[in-house]
Formats: C-alpha cells, sequence, structure tokens
C-alpha cells in the first residue's frame, strides 16, 4: 500500500486546478446540484476535497477497494456527504446506473489496457453533459514495440510508430491519440452522444502522467458545449497537441517577489528572468521555459509550507 | 375463351435489393477489401500467374477518404472493354469466370456492393492498353427501377489519359453512417482499416503488393511460427517445429501449418488475463488463407476446431499456439469461403476434411503446453531457440529441410509432425504447492522478503517456504 505524495505534487495540483476552471464553466450553463463526482480520493481525499470546497453543490463519492486506505479516508472525511464506497472500480461500475450526471475522474497512477476499457464503460454509461477525466501514467514503457502493440492494439492508431514509445513526448501525445480512439469506440458519431474534448495536458512530478478531461454530449450540442469553452486559454477543443505543465519549483520568497511583475504581457519567461536575475536552471532555454510556464499557470500554483502543530 | 389467369410472373431483380439490401450483408472494412481484391484480381488477369517470390511487385493501390469522399486508385490493369459485362453487371454468369486465375471473385458483386455500401454517386475510371472509358453511377440511376443500363464515357483527349493501366472508383454523396466514419470517426475507423489491411493482405504484401491508406503506406503484419533450425545437442531430431500438412485435393492445393508464435505463458501470465484482459489483441488461433488472402483471422472458436474432437477449448494457456491454411486453386468457386470472402462456409466438404488435419496439428501443441503447465520458464529456452518464420519460409523449409511423411489414412497427402522437447519426469518426491493470496498482501510479503527487489508471486511463494523450512529444521 504505497501513496505518492499526491498533494505535493505541483504540476498535479495544476491538472486538478484545470479540472476546477472547467467545472467553473460548466456552472455558467448547468445547475451543478445534479452532479456527483466519482473518483479515487485516496487516503486523503486531495481531489474530492478541493471539488468540495470550490463547488459544495455537487455530490462526491470515493471508491477506493483497500480496507486500510479506506479507514484513513474515513479519517480524513471532510464532509458528513461525502460518499465512501469500498469496492474495486470493475465491480463499481458493474452495478453502476446514471442518475442525474456525472463527473468520473478514473485517475489511475500506472498504464494498462483495461485503464481504457474502465473510459470506454464509463463513456457509455454516463448522462449527457457528464465531464470524464482520465489520468494515466505516461512514462515510455520498458517493452519491446511488439508486446505493446498486443496489449494495445485495439486502440493505437494506425500511424504509431516505435519511436514513439520510445521517447516521453512522443508517449504523451501517442497516449492522446489513443484515448481518442477509444473515445470514439465507445461513442461512435453515428450515435446520439460523443465525447468532447475540453484538455489534454502531460506533466511529470518524477513520474510523467498523461491526463485528459472531456464532455459526453449530443452530437448536435457540440458546437454550442465548444462556444462554452472557447474563450478558455487552456481548452483543447480538437484534439491538437496535449500541452505540457511543467512549473518550476519556486521558494515561498522567490514567488513573491514574482507576483510583483504578474501577469506579464508577452507571457515568453523573459521578463521574470530578468526580475529573478538568476537561473533556475542550468540550460538557458530551459530556464526561460520553466519561468514562461510560470507564468502560465502561476494562479494555480499551490502554497506548500512546513506546519509545526 | 377466357385468357388463363396463371400466365407467367415477373422475376424480375430490383434495384433496390441490390442497393440497399445485399450491402446490409457485409462490413464497411470488408467491403472496401473487396475493392482491394478487384486490384489483386486485375493483376493476375495481366499477369495470368502468381507464381514466384514476388509475383505483385510494382502494382499498388491507394485509398483515400474523408467526411466528404473515398476513392481508390491502382496500377493494376484496368478492366478492358471486353470484360465491361462482367466487371459492370450486377452477379456474374458461369461462363464468364477467371477458369484459369486464382482470383477470389465468384459472384460479380464486390465492387457494385462495396460502392452501394458507400455512397450514392460513383464515378469509375479505367485504362487498359487501349481501352480508356468512364462509367458512371447517379443517384437518379439508382432510383430508375427499370433502367439497369449505366453511361459510358470514353477518353480519348492524351491530358486525360492515365500514364499507368488501372482504374480509379471515386465516390460521392456519402450515407450518413458512412461520412460519420470518415470523418468525425475517422482515426478509430482508419485503425480499423489498416489493421485488416495488415493481416488479411499480409501475404499478398508480402509478396510484393503495395497499399496507401490516406497517404500512409500499410506494412504487412504476418503470422510467424517459431521453427528451430539445428536439432538439440543429444542429436536427436527434437526442436520446436512447426506440424506441416500437404496435400492437393480435387484442384486445390493445401497448406498448412500450425506452431508456436512466442513462449508458452507462466502461470502468473495466465492468471493476469484471465483477472484483467491484458492483451487487446492476440496472435493465437487460425488464419486461413484463400489465392492470398486471409478469409479469416486468428480464429479461435469450433469453426477451426477449437473445443473439438480431443482439441480442448481456447483458453489462455494456449495464447502462443497460432495455424495457418492456405488454399490455393484457379476456380475460385472451389474455395471454402463465404459469399463475401471474408468468412469461412463451415460446411464446405474441402473444409470439413482440411479441418481434421488442423485438429490433429493442434493437439501437438495443446498436449505440448499442458505437459509443460507450470514450467513456462523451463519450456522457454527451448522456443527462444527458434526464430519466427512467415509460411512462404516455412514452405521453403519443408521443401528443402524437412522430410515430410505420406498420410495414408483419410485425407491423403505429406505431413511433417514434429517431435517437441518433453519436460524430464518430476521425481516422486517432489509436490507442487500452489495458492492464491490477495496481491496487496504478496507485495507487503515481498517487501519484507526481498526489500526493492523484483520479484514475482511464485517467488515470494518460495522464499516464504525457504524461510519457513530452515526455522523448521
Amino acid at each position: 500500500m504505497k501513496h505518492p505524495p499526491y498533494h505535493l505534487r505541483v504540476n498535479k495540483a495544476i491538472d486538478r486546478f484545470l479540472l476546477m476552471e472547467i467545472l467553473d464553466i460548466l456552472k455558467r450553463h448547468c445547475d451543478l446540484s445534479d452532479y456527483t463526482y466519482y473518483g479515487f480520493g485516496g487516503p486523503l481525499l486531495e481531489d474530492c476535497r478541493l471539488i468540495h470546497n470550490r463547488c459544495p453543490e455537487i455530490k462526491i463519492v470515493s471508491i477506493e477497494k483497500n480496507e486500510q486506505t479506506l479507514k484513513r479516508q474515513k479519517f480524513h472525511r471532510f464532509s458528513k456527504t461525502l460518499g465512501l464506497v469500498h469496492t474495486d472500480f470493475a465491480s463499481f461500475l458493474a452495478n453502476f446506473s446514471s442518475n442525474g450526471r456525472e463527473i468520473f475522474w478514473l485517475d489511475y497512477t500506472d498504464l494498462k489496457f483495461g485503464h481504457f476499457e474502465d473510459f470506454m464503460s464509463v463513456l457509455g454509461k454516463v448522462s449527457e453533459e457528464s465531464v470524464v477525466k482520465i489520468t494515466v501514467r505516461a512514462e515510455p514503457p520498458e517493452k519491446e514495440w511488439e508486446e505493446f502493440q498486443r496489449e494495445y492494439d485495439q486502440v493505437l492508431p494506425s500511424s504509431a510508430k516505435r519511436t514513439a514509445i520510445k521517447r516521453p513526448v512522443l508517449f504523451a501525445k501517442l497516449l492522446q491519440e489513443m484515448i481518442h480512439i477509444a473515445s470514439q469506440q465507445a461513442l461512435p458519431a453515428s450515435g446520439e452522444s460523443v465525447f468532447q474534448l475540453l484538455d489534454s495536458s502531460y506533466y511529470s512530478d518524477q513520474t510523467q502522467m498523461a491526463s485528459i478531461t472531456g464532455i459526453v454530449c449530443r452530437e448536435r450540442e457540440v458546437s454550442e458545449i465548444k462556444h462554452w469553452f472557447q474563450g478558455w486559454q487552456f481548452a483543447n477543443l480538437t484534439w491538437q497537441e496535449p500541452r505540457e505543465i511543467d512549473v518550476p519549483i519556486l521558494s515561498t520568497k522567490e514567488r513573491l517577489h514574482l507576483e510583483k511583475y504578474m501577469p506579464t504581457k508577452s507571457k515568453t519567461g523573459r521578463s521574470l528572468s530578468r526580475a529573478l536575475g538568476y537561473r533556475i536552471d542550468d540550460k538557458g532555454p530551459r530556464h526561460i521555459e520553466k519561468l514562461r510556464q510560470y507564468e502560465e499557470f502561476y494562479q494555480y500554483y499551490p502554497y506548500f509550507a512546513r506546519v509545526s502543530i | 375463351m377466357t385468357k388463363n389467369k396463371y400466365d407467367t410472373v415477373d422475376a424480375t431483380p430490383v434495384k433496390s435489393f441490390f442497393v440497399d439490401m445485399l450491402t446490409r450483408d457485409i462490413e464497411l472494412v470488408d467491403a472496401i477489401l473487396d475493392l482491394l481484391d478487384n486490384c489483386v484480381d486485375g493483376i493476375l488477369r495481366q499477369k495470368k500467374n502468381s507464381s514466384g517470390a514476388t509475383p505483385y511487385e510494382g502494382y499498388e493501390a491507394e485509398i483515400k477518404f474523408d467526411a466528404s469522399s473515398f476513392s481508390i486508385s491502382d496500377n493494376c490493369g484496368g478492366i478492358p472493354w471486353s470484360l465491361h459485362e462482367y466487371a459492370f453487371r450486377m452477379g456474374k454468369a458461369a461462363e464468364n469466370r477467371d477458369s484459369d486465375l486464382p482470383t477470389v471473385g465468384v459472384y460479380g458483386i464486390g465492387m457494385k456492393r462495396a460502392i452501394f455500401k458507400i455512397g450514392r454517386q460513383c464515378l469509375i475510371s479505367t485504362k487498359n492498353e487501349e481501352d480508356c472509358y468512364k462509367v458512371e453511377i447517379t443517384p437518379e440511376w439508382i432510383e430508375q427501377s427499370d433502367n439497369w443500363k449505366l453511361p459510358v464515357f470514353p477518353v480519348s483527349e492524351l491530358s486525360q489519359l492515365p500514364k499507368e493501366d488501372g482504374t480509379t472508383i471515386e465516390i460521392g454523396e456519402l450515407h450518413q453512417g458512412i461520412a460519420t466514419r470518415f470523418g468525425e470517426d475517422n482515426a478509430d475507423f482508419t485503425r480499423e482499416l489498416v489493421r485488416k489491411i495488415q493481416t488479411h493482405y499480409a501475404f499478398i504484401m508480402a509478396k510484393g503488393f503495395r497499399v496507401k491508406v490516406n497517404g500512409q503506406r500499410v506494412e504487412p503484419k504476418p503470422t510467424k511460427l517459431i521453427f528451430v533450425e539445428t536439432e538439440n545437442e543429444q542429436g536427436t531430431d527434437t526442436a520446436i517445429r512447426p506440424y506441416i500438412y500437404d496435400t492437393e485435393i480435387d484442384g486445390v492445393s493445401v497448406f498448412l501449418s500450425v506452431g508456436f508464435t512466442r513462449p508458452i505463458p507462466s502461470q502468473e501470465e495466465i492468471n493476469q488475463e484471465q483477472e484483467e484482459k491484458r492483451y487487446s489483441s492476440l496472435d493465437a488461433g487460425w488464419t486461413i488463407i484463400c489465392n492470398d488472402r486471409a478469409v479469416l483471422y486468428c480464429d479461435r472458436t469450433e469453426l477451426t476446431g477449437w473445443g473439438e474432437a480431443g482439441v480442448p477449448r481456447y483458453h489462455t494457456q494456449f495464447i502462443s499456439i497460432s495455424g495457418i491454411v492456405e488454399f490455393q486453386c484457379n476456380d475460385a468457386s472451389k474455395l471454402p469461403t463465404t459469399t463475401t470472402k471474408r468468412g469461412i462456409d463451415a460446411s464446405s466438404s474441402l473444409y470439413l476434411q482440411v479441418k481434421n488435419k488442423m485438429r490433429d496439428g493442434m493437439k501437438v501443441f495443446t498436449n505440448f503446453t499442458n505437459q509443460w503447465k507450470g514450467k513456462g520458464n523451463e519450456s522457454k529456452q527451448y522456443i527462444d531457440r527458434g526464430s519466427p518464420l512467415a509460411l512462404d519460409e516455412i514452405k521453403t523449409k519443408s521443401s528443402e529441410k524437412l522430410k515430410l511423411n505420406s498420410v495414408r489414412s483419410g485425407l491423403r497427402g505429406k505431413q511433417f509432425m514434429p517431435k517437441l522437447p518433453r519436460p524430464k519426469p518430476e521425481p516422486s518426491s517432489k509436490r507442487r504447492i500452489s495458492y492464491t493470496r490477495e496481491l496487496e498482501e504478496i507485495e507487503t510479503v515481498k517487501e519484507y522478503l526481498l526489500g526493492e527487489q523484483e520479484g514475482s508471486p511464485s517467488r515470494v511463494g518460495e522464499e516464504c517456504f525457504d524461510m519457513i523450512l530452515e526455522e523448521a529444521r
């Protein structure tokens, strides 16, 4: 029972905030009290807590198969309305039927074909205007291309090359294409509902992850939903390449110093570089890129502090 | 005198039957493969035979599609005007069959069915030596129930003449469902089409034929069976090699081979696969090829002998067993295929006889798998000594290296029965222990016993036993 320190991962924290932004936009057009959030809260229920704080009208259910983790979740329970379900996800899905609208976050720590099957199954079961987010490990796998093909053939794009599983950036792109294909298989365009992509990112807090969020909607409502999200700076509505989230680790003192210059007009990272007066990465282009990332995501950057109780 | 009211009845075919009904019997991808079949049949008509290592070298077909149109163009010889009768008529008269060529077209319906499956407007342009013409199908023609004639437009202007002999079929006014598959579901549809061409056209592409889909060259994905070149150290002929059967019956030549594609799975791999599907695609099962085209791919049902007459039902433990049967005949009607050419006619007498041999071959490898059950790692060394060979390479081996014996009962022919390694009998003092525990619990014990080291559940079990044994002694 090993749990990564989810609550201390800055890039992951930004990914969570991106989901919050999606819910904020959704709130302008839908009644969020119709929604139930289903996630794998982990021992500290970080994602559930965040959603509850931001949108208390959303009902929240965490699914957990490990008994000890469940006990820990009960200890960390932040609201009496939080539902804690003790089961494995496959059994949960088999018995799940939609009641209202849903927000599913399939937040996996590894990568296997079964996750794509879960994703397809969720898409087929949720109601229209439900949000589905899937996060999978996006580290290039240590296996032969032929073996990878055998495992993922059903969702592997025809243009995929063996080099795609060798390099992190290419692999993140490949995973996005695989999710795209899985969504088309679960909800073909000839049917009533489709999966409209909203956001696609990849990031690494030591391990690279790919995270994709979309909304299930009626085919004829796609243009309206696109319109809702068109103004959102992080929207990816047409399966363009996924966005990298790679914010720098900065001290609180550095962040307070940089706040004076935010927001910047150009978002190139250069003005913050001048403001700092030193490099935060040995490599020049990487230093600039990290500061550019900070400019882009600083509003979502969490503050971590040591607290003695 | 009163007129006999029971005069004659009208049995004229109705056009909508061909346009709306026949198209329901075939999947979209299979309909497109029918168009590819026509390209290959065109090569055969031009070259008159398909012998040699790369008879299709230099020939290619290119498929393009988007939400509004579909096209396939080839350089495979075009349709000579003398053949227009059976190229464009709905159905083919018996005397028109390619009696001396190993084609797969039997009923003369593939091209038309594919066109009607995809859309309502089509222009077929073809050039064969001196003949160069276009035939157009319009939505109005489809609506006219009595008009069976299609307009033909000769092409004589030099600028309009294609450089090579070949045919281009351009389809427009796509049906709604087809347009979404070509458009919004493009990624998934392209994957499905390319995958099927890779597997079903593997043999033709290995013989030189090229296929492109929306600009992307399709690479063949043939089934390969493990073949160990050298016999074992003891000098006996024990080695991992495929079973082979070769015969000719009523003008149809049959070549069959079944063997291993990879090492047999460990017990853990079997358990994992049963708990949660690990592979979304499997090479296991039978592939059946008729005149170079796969009509069945990796079948693991009773249709190919699994679970019948002493062969066990397919199960994950047989994940490494694969077989290929090749039927070749100049009279395509003798091949055991269904009308869609993507299935086997299970009642065909020829197929039923060959199926007996398929089962014979399969038993060799299911038996091996059962004998080595639980000793996957030990049997792996024998399989790893070999290299995977495609069907043509196995044929070469069978004629150059192996001694095929005559079969004296049932369907006659020649066969090679491999001698596979057998596990050493376990000393009677040893017994196997196996049990299952929660994964979390196994992880906990693993961390306790092995720390950060890698270790399979069976190693954890062995370590536990050894530790307690030491204490007990």
